[in-house]
């Protein structure tokens, strides 16, 4: 049965990324206006008209990018090069490779998730699973409109607010960048000191932003535990209420509340992208808002997949280790 | 199916009750005030809704919108005083007036997209819910998989490449990535629904399947719809803000998002210039905690188990 729960998941794995390429793939083919040519136009409006054919460069263009090719070639073109890793060059710096670029960025970005991931799950779910809990100070319960705004603004817009009292009128942190400019990173506590002092500022956004998401969902889900025949049992049997609460409580929680975040994984990617175009972190968003900036369309093409894929294969992994810890879900299918 | 042997008939008093009971129903004012009452998130969300709402709509009544044009106060930037109560942008644009030409724009975006979303995914539930077998199936999978994708990214690769943007595009798109959790919801209700006895009652009857869909199905699933219609809502207007504030929304057209955009444009943050981007900020909090929580409101009241004690 294994082996079949896995053939499973990495089928709806490969459905996930073949159904995101497509969509980008139909979506920039099929919508109106050309963006090569836009993009040409664009040039010669800056460098003024020399006098030579623009149809002839725009041609040029074309074939350099195959778009002249009919559409299920360069559909067949196109994935082929991006399972081999390629999503071509960027556009404004024309030798530059998008794949290089972006490979530059990826550890900013996934260091930023990571962190401000692990933080605001285990922070929410005590912080929801305390409100639930009925024998909870009533002050904690102040907290559940705090809840309730941060989850539902959205990220970028605590960075803004941040980004001024902390970084522009206290001046207590920087408000740019990953670093300071014209220093060079290495494996040195200098460089930690840096790296931590310009992700604070994005990371805390980010943290408030989703805490409130992972609270409310670990709120609703105290809720209907607390009524639950074990925990009658266990509340019957004199157990201690740290022991009720943590060993009865959150302990049957916390797993659906894994499962949520591989819901939740594709929200707080995108609402890290909008997070980093505020503070010009050097991961994918900073990279997108420049490719959105220079209408470098493939490396924006680029920077979408990669964060589909890179979804898609966090999912995987989680569908993969769900089994391992929680034995309630079974391999079998239902 | 057998009668039940329990079944007497009603004491003239009960009968009494119940007429005056349907009596009682037609006095609206009366209901629509105990329905506020019994919801008091439904309540407080939707006045919240409805201050940002008569600030977009009310608002020209009372402040020129001319005074949102471009160069319109010298010097510009300047902060909130007697003249701009919300200052002025570096452009010289009068940040109140600004607002409300901005604010219904985006509110109509959200709603278009809202109500397409809603449309798709319950049609898609229907079907999927209804129908069941093969259907279901790919369609279960197919709705999981776009959930999966982070929308957000797709549209910015969208519109990126279309050259005009129009609200109404912007919103059309929106919803093809925003109809998802309204597809879940309805397809799991349908699922328990159509095993119900009306149900079964009206197949019994010879009744067609898009006929007990919109006449037994159909006004069951409204509290389920209007609760779905909330949150697909408020993810459209976090797309489109979000999509907005990176310069990729219709350039000519005033929205809150676009007025972030052109804060961050002019770096208003760092020049100090709070009541640039304070501003918009209070209106989303304001309207994104009001339409949150009515649809914890909402939801609570379609599905009353959610309702925490205390």
């Amino acid at each position: 049965m294994t082996v079949s729960y896995v053939a499973r998941r990495i089928a709806l794995f490969i459905a996930m990324v073949w159904v995101g390429i497509t969509l980008v793939f139909l979506l920039t083919r099929l919508a109106p206006g050309d963006p090569i040519e836009a993009k040409v136009v664009a040039q010669e409006a800056v460098a003024g008209n020399t006098g030579g054919d623009i149809n002839a460069i725009v041609d040029a263009y074309r074939r350099k990018f195959d778009l002249d090719q009919p559409l299920p070639v360069q559909y067949i073109t196109y994935v082929s090069n991006i399972l081999r890793g390629d999503f071509g060059y960027s556009l404004t710096n024309y030798p530059a490779r998008v794949i290089d670029k972006i490979n530059a960025a990826m550890p900013w970005s996934i260091g930023l998730i990571g962190v401000t991931t692990f933080v605001s799950v285990i922070f929410g779910s005590l912080v929801g699973a305390l409100i639930a809990w009925r024998r909870s100070y009533m002050a904690i319960n102040i907290f559940l409109p705090v809840l309730m705004v941060t989850a539902a603004v959205p990220f970028f817009l605590f960075g803004l607010v941040l980004q001024f009292f902390l970084g522009t009128f206290w001046q207590l942190l920087p408000t740019a960048f990953g670093k300071d400019p014209g220093f060079i990173l290495g494996f040195n506590i200098e460089s930690a000191w840096q790296i931590i002092k310009h992700g604070m500022l994005p990371a805390t956004a980010i943290i408030i932003g989703s805490t409130g998401f992972w609270g409310l969902g670990m709120r609703a889900m105290m809720v209907t535990t607390a009524g639950e025949d074990f925990m009658v049992l266990g509340d019957a049997k004199g157990l201690k209420e740290r022991r009720l609460f943590l060993g009865y409580a959150v302990r049957n929680v916390l797993l659906p509340q894994l499962t949520a975040l591989a819901i939740a994984l594709a929200y707080v990617a995108s609402g890290q992208v909008l997070v980093e175009v505020v503070f010009n972190y050097p991961g994918l968003g900073l990279l997108l808002r420049n490719a959105i900036g220079e209408s470098d369309y493939f490396m924006i093409q680029g920077i979408a997949l990669t964060v589909i894929i890179a979804v898609a294969i966090a999912l995987l992994i989680m569908d993969l280790i769900y089994p391992l810890i929680d034995p309630r879900i079974t391999y079998r299918r239902r | 199916m057998q009668a039940n042997p329990q079944f007497s008939a009603p004491a003239p008093e009960q009968v009494e009750e119940s007429y005056a009971r349907v009596r009682g129903a037609g006095r609206v004012t009366a209901r629509v005030y105990r329905f506020f009452r019994h919801n008091l998130k439904i309540t407080a969300g939707l006045t919240m809704v409805m201050i940002v709402v008569l600030f977009g709509f009310a608002g020209p009544l009372f402040v020129d919108l001319e005074r949102a044009e471009v160069g319109s106060f010298i010097p510009p930037g300047q902060p909130p005083s007697a003249e701009n109560w919300l200052g002025t942008d570096a452009n010289g644009r009068d940040m109140l007036a600004w607002l409300i030409d901005a604010t219904p724009d985006s509110l109509r975006v959200g709603i278009m997209a809202g109500g397409l979303g809603v449309a798709f995914g319950a049609i898609v539930g229907f079907v999927a819910g209804y129908y069941g077998g093969w259907i279901d199936g790919i369609l279960r999978n197919f709705t999981d998989i776009m959930l999966a994708i982070p929308g957000l990214l797709v549209l910015i690769v969208l519109a990126s490449v279309v050259e005009v943007f129009s609200l109404e595009m912007m919103a059309l798109v929106i919803a093809a990535f925003g109809w998802m959790g309204a597809a879940r919801i309805i397809r799991a209700q349908v699922l328990t629904m159509r095993e119900r006895m009306y149900v079964e009652i009206a197949r019994m009857s010879g009744e067609r399947g898009l006929y007990i869909v919109f006449m037994e199905l159909l006004p069951n699933l409204m509290p389920f719809l209007l609760a779905a219609f909330v949150s697909t809502l408020i993810q459209s207007i976090l797309a489109a803000v979000g999509l907005e504030f990176l310069g990729l929304g219709p350039v000519d057209i005033s929205t809150l998002g676009n007025i972030l955009y052109w804060q961050n444009f002019y770096n208003a943050v760092v020049r100090g210039m709070w009541w640039w981007w304070g501003s918009p900020i209070v209106i989303f909090v304001i309207l994104f905690s009001g339409l949150f929580i009515a649809s914890i409101g909402l939801d609570e009241w379609a599905n009353p188990r959610l309702r925490s004690r205390g």
